[in-house]
């Protein structure tokens, strides 16, 4: 990392397979960082979220809010439409995110029916002045605000 | 086409532990709460959750 202000992640890879031969056909990269989150006193696992800019906010699964102590459904309920117009319930709640070294308060949308977890505009991308998608070089870049 | 040399390969649609490098698998589980209890012991930055999708299917997300 050679600009403090320039957060570069390589993407995740993965693996392709063809449905019918069950053949691996290859590799595939997408754009998961490592995150954490906190609640209260209580610090998350490092976890892998895509950074989802199809999003419109955060959505997590909700084992990963428990694991920090979030009483679920406490939050206030929220039906998100996703591909397909399907619907996911979930529920908002405040948490502390942490990018690197970076820590940013803000809010994510739990469901029970989520597994994968995704970073969306509000509440994520809007955190930085700037996100880069390189799809030649498999990279995201999150370009840190300046401090005023 | 079988050679690709990824960790993952063998845990679709399951949660895994990486180690703090990606390069190996060191637990896995079918929930998040199953893959949590084959962890303790582990310190909680030596790994990385992550869902491993379905290989046959194309990620394509939004909500």
């Amino acid at each position: 990392m050679l600009n403090s202000r320039v957060l570069t992640y390589d993407y995740l890879r993965f693996v392709e397979k063809d449905e019918k031969t069950q053949e691996f056909t290859r590799e595939i990269f997408a754009p998961f960082i490592s995150v954490r989150i906190s609640y209260g006193h209580k610090l998350s696992f490092p976890f892998h979220a895509l950074v989802d800019s199809g999003a419109a906010r955060n959505l997590l699964p909700a084992a990963l809010g428990e694991q920090v102590g979030i009483n679920i459904k406490k939050g206030k309920q929220v039906k998100l439409l996703g591909i397909g117009e399907v619907e996911v319930i979930a529920f908002t709640n405040k948490v502390k995110i942490y990018v690197g070294l970076n820590v940013f308060e803000t809010e994510v949308d739990f469901s029970f029916e989520q597994k994968i977890p995704l970073l969306g505009r509000e509440g994520f991308l809007n955190l930085f002045q700037r996100v880069i998608f390189d799809e030649n070089f498999h990279q995201v870049q999150l370009i840190l605000k300046n401090k005023s | 086409m079988n050679k690709i040399k990824n960790p993952m390969v063998n845990y679709e649609n399951k949660w895994v532990a990486l180690s703090s490098d990606k390069k190996k698998v060191v637990a896995a589980g079918s929930s998040i709460k199953q893959l949590e209890k084959k962890l303790k012991g582990f310190k909680k930055e030596e790994v990385i959750l992550t869902f491993v999708p379905p290989f046959d299917k194309v990620l394509s997300l939004q909500c």
